[in-house]
């Protein structure tokens, strides 16, 4: 049983990486690429599920009335019946004075956004907010009913979340296909250009690998940097990628959070919260890729 | 014991569209502890025959045994193990240029996983037999052709091994160089412990030889084997 030393073959996987010098930084650059796109689908794919969830989460329907204002009585009328229709747990009425002051609250930090409203010119409208329970079908026949003129002709629009859950579900299969075929092709040029380093490296020590197999090495001997130097290729990759997307991710919260358009309505997940399954996935992707580029070169250049 | 039996190796010449025959039907027996000189032109074999015996190479045809084992048929993970039995002396050294006498010697022991206790203890004895301990420590651009040849022999008698394969040893050496490595190379295997074999093509050379083995090839066939001869007559 020969027992090789770790510490020598370590040694010689990095001198191997630092003497192919540009072919292992374009090894990197590429697959820090490949990893910080890959990584950003994730994190977009990762809030939109998020935001998803919390909508699903509020079985809520928003009727708005009509811009012609009602008597008192008849908006109290109104959310007598609503509260009647079956599967609704709760009727919020809004009027238009509240919602200015609602969104004066809102936007409090940018008020000249709202200063020139007022009574006359309020752009709101009265607003039922209608909490029901029950299954998808019990929430499709309130839609259908409330949606129907003829027995709610005061209402102008109903919204409902699931439409919006739905659009931003299709948003996120889309976002999700486009993400995996840029990650097939962007893991697939990885792999080449891999495979292209380790070739080359191969091709620049074939001498001294002619040498070990007459001494005697074993396949596993002569193969070790050439795959240790991939892995390399990948931790370091991983590592940069990691640090660009932290300061990537950051830079987008604070651009979103600092937008008033924005800010309160999408929620973002702090990457204090997801960094370690970012780092998990750079690492894996690094170690999968390197692995399979240098195999690939390892089992076609290099014959015991 | 070495035995080549009906060998023939062919190879297909990518380029012409031909095949070439290296070895034809090569008859052969060497035992434990000869010292053998195998002549012969450019192109007569002599390099195939030693690429086969290291098993780089397989017999298109026949068979060939040492000590018993098919090389044809030994099974991949084993062929290190094989090799680890011949040493092996190139024409043109094949020292690694950035590693020191000492380290290119050390090499060899390092990639048979050998521990640093015994790379520490063995190299400087295998330098100091062939009387290059006092270029240890230098490069091999730094050292004569004769003391890169010492090394190159002292890197294929490190790890003791039964077969030393010498491929064209002198080439590169002057005359009075050359006489002396072809006196080192006989001298080791001057106990029988050890199997040599020198290829070249200095007949000349060998001929301060005569009492040993001499095997001539021609075009890929043995025209003249002295053991043999010795035998006929």
């Amino acid at each position: 049983m020969r027992r090789y030393s770790l510490s020598y073959l370590m040694s010689r996987s990095f001198k191997g990486f630092s003497r192919n010098g540009l072919m292992s930084l374009a090894s990197v650059l590429i697959l820090t690429s490949c990893m910080l796109i890959s990584g950003s689908f994730g994190l977009i794919i990762y809030n939109l599920y998020v935001n998803l969830h919390s909508l699903n989460e509020l079985n809520e329907i928003v009727c708005m009335c009509n811009y012609d204002k009602l008597p008192d009585e008849q908006y109290a009328e109104l959310q007598t019946r609503l509260t009647e229709l079956p599967n609704v747990d709760s009727v919020e009425f809004t009027s238009r004075e509240e919602a200015l002051q609602l969104m004066r609250e809102k936007y409090a930090q940018h008020p000249q956004l709202l200063d020139h409203f007022n009574e006359e010119n309020n752009p709101f409208f009265e607003v039922y907010t209608i909490t029901y329970s029950g299954s998808d079908q019990d929430a499709t026949n309130l839609l259908f009913t409330l949606r129907n003129k003829n027995e709610f002709p005061e209402f102008r629009t109903v919204s409902d979340r699931i439409e919006t859950a739905n659009t931003l579900e299709k948003l996120k299969n889309t976002i999700l296909w486009i993400f995996g075929g840029f990650m097939i092709v962007l893991v697939f040029i990885s792999i080449v250009i891999i495979m292209n380093t380790v070739r080359m490296a191969i091709a620049a020590r074939r001498e001294e690998i002619e040498i070990m197999r007459y001494i005697g090495a074993t396949g596993w001997f002569i193969s070790f940097p050439f795959m240790m130097e991939s892995f390399i290729t990948g931790l370091i990759s991983a590592v940069i990628a990691f640090g660009l997307q932290f300061l990537t991710y950051d830079y987008m919260i604070r651009l979103l959070t600092s937008d008033a358009s924005t800010a309160g309505i999408i929620t973002i997940i702090p990457f204090s919260q997801v960094w370690y399954w970012v780092a998990l996935g750079f690492v894996v992707l690094g170690f999968i890729t390197s692995y399979i580029g240098a195999k690939i070169s390892l089992s076609k250049y290099i014959k015991v | 014991m070495i035995e080549f039996k009906h060998v023939t190796k062919t190879y297909r010449s990518a380029t012409r569209d031909t095949t070439v025959i290296a070895l034809n039907d090569v008859n052969l027996k060497i035992d434990d502890g000869e010292v053998v000189f195998i002549v012969g032109e450019n192109g007569s074999g002599k390099t195939t025959l030693m690429r086969l015996l290291t098993r780089m190479e397989v017999p298109t045809s026949g068979t060939l045994l040492v000590d018993g084992v098919d090389l044809k048929k030994i099974r991949k993970r084993k062929i290190p193990d094989y090799r680890c039995k011949i040493g092996m002396d190139f024409q043109d050294y094949r020292l690694f240029p950035k590693f020191t006498v000492y380290e290119n010697v050390a090499f060899a022991m390092r990639v048979l996983g050998k521990s640093s206790k015994n790379i520490r203890r063995t190299v400087p004895l295998v330098l100091s037999m062939l009387d290059i301990s006092a270029r240890a420590d230098h490069f091999p651009p730094e050292i004569s052709g004769g003391e890169q040849q010492r090394t190159a022999l002292a890197r294929a008698l490190v790890n003791n091994p039964k077969i030393l394969i010498a491929d064209e040893p002198t080439a590169n050496l002057s005359p009075a160089m050359s006489r002396e490595v072809m006196d080192l190379l006989v001298s080791l295997g001057e106990n029988g412990k050890r199997t040599v074999l020198v290829i070249t093509h200095d007949v000349k050379l060998i001929s301060n030889y005569a009492h040993k083995r001499i095997i001539k090839l021609e075009r890929g066939r043995i025209v003249s084997d002295t053991a043999t001869e010795g035998e006929e007559g």
